[in-house]
């Protein structure tokens, strides 16, 4: 392509480009059956992403906390949270709420708060 | 051409790790409207392809979106979401692709003609191909010729298309080179579209009607 060429070509590219922004904007030219496929398609992206977040977040637990915690029961989990509330009422322990916590969450509680009290020991 | 309706592997480049507020931008930005947003960029993008090589791809868009969302998401191609949003980016991303296919075609023609042999649908003697090819960058002359032409008692509008001749294509450019203020660069790029949808039509018409 010569020089006046590629100016025609960059000219004929930037109104195809304002052109389709102008239609997105608007939000025409989809049919029912194209809308619901973008639809799907996110949604299925994004639970893909949440799948994959929660395993990150479970594979980051497996490595930070212990595997006697891991074992344990949420019950059991919740008891010996509440054991440690009571025997350091003063502790800065985030999450009192047990409650809100999923198990893994609670998990990670346990071993925050063990730690933490095995460092002031 | 492969056909997929469902997201592609999200675990393809294992070595690609976004850290957890990306990751949060990115889940939160995806949403059925945004990505109906950029489906219709990606199929107006898809018509201008076809309409400049002839040739006809009934996935094209689909591709286009689905292949720009994953391959942001594998961290092939790179997204800030402190500087922009999920959507332009992947409006972007789908730009830059669709323009680097046409131009490669209108360098290379012969690759356009062996696309042309591969597709059924449009199979013709190798003769009229070739001749077809090479008129590519003709065809893009006559179109911004004929823009020039229905612009012509439009400063305005010949204003920003004498930018886009200079590679001048975000707004902040054309309004300080212009010296459009913002309504009259919206009203003015607002009358470019609606000369550039009537186009391709007048066009194709003056060509069935050379030919008949």
């Amino acid at each position: 392509m010569n020089e006046q060429q590629k100016k025609n070509f960059r000219i004929y590219e930037a109104v195809s480009h304002e052109a389709a922004m102008d239609a997105s904007e608007a939000g025409v030219d989809l049919t029912d059956e194209e809308r619901a496929e973008a639809y799907r398609f996110a949604e299925e992206f994004r639970t893909s992403i949440r799948a994959k977040r929660r395993a990150d977040r479970a594979a980051q637990m497996k490595e930070r906390v212990r595997p006697s915690i891991l074992v344990m029961a949420r019950d059991a989990v919740e008891r010996w949270l509440r054991e440690l509330f009571a025997a350091y009422p003063t502790a800065v322990i985030a999450h009192r709420d047990l409650t809100e916590l999923s198990d893994d969450d609670l998990r990670t509680a346990l071993e925050d708060a063990l730690t933490l009290i095995e460092r002031m020991s | 051409m492969h056909e997929s309706n469902t997201p592609q592997q999200l675990g393809r480049t294992a070595t690609t790790v976004h850290d957890p507020a990306w990751e949060n931008a990115f889940e939160v930005q995806l949403t059925g409207e945004m990505t109906a947003s950029v489906m219709i960029y990606a199929k107006k993008r898809a018509e201008w392809i076809q309409r400049t090589t002839k040739r006809h791809d009934t996935f094209l868009a689909r591709e286009l979106y689905q292949d720009a969302v994953t391959d942001t998401w594998l961290g092939d191609v790179t997204w800030d979401p402190a500087k922009v949003p999920l959507e332009l980016h992947l409006k972007r991303t789908i730009r830059s692709r669709s323009a680097a296919r046409v131009e490669h075609l209108m360098q290379f023609p012969e690759d356009r003609v062996r696309n042309l042999k591969l597709d059924m649908e449009t199979r013709m003697s190798d003769a009229m191909e070739v001749g077809q090819a090479t008129d590519l960058t003709s065809y893009v002359d006559d179109v911004v010729a004929r823009l020039y032409e229905l612009a012509s008692d439009d400063t305005e509008v010949v204003q920003i298309l004498d930018c886009f001749a200079s590679d001048q294509i975000e707004r902040r450019d054309i309004m300080r080179v212009t010296g459009l203020d913002r309504l009259a660069y919206h009203n003015a790029r607002r009358r470019l579209v609606r000369l550039v949808e009537q186009l391709p039509n007048e066009l194709r018409e003056r060509a069935i009607r050379a030919m008949a």
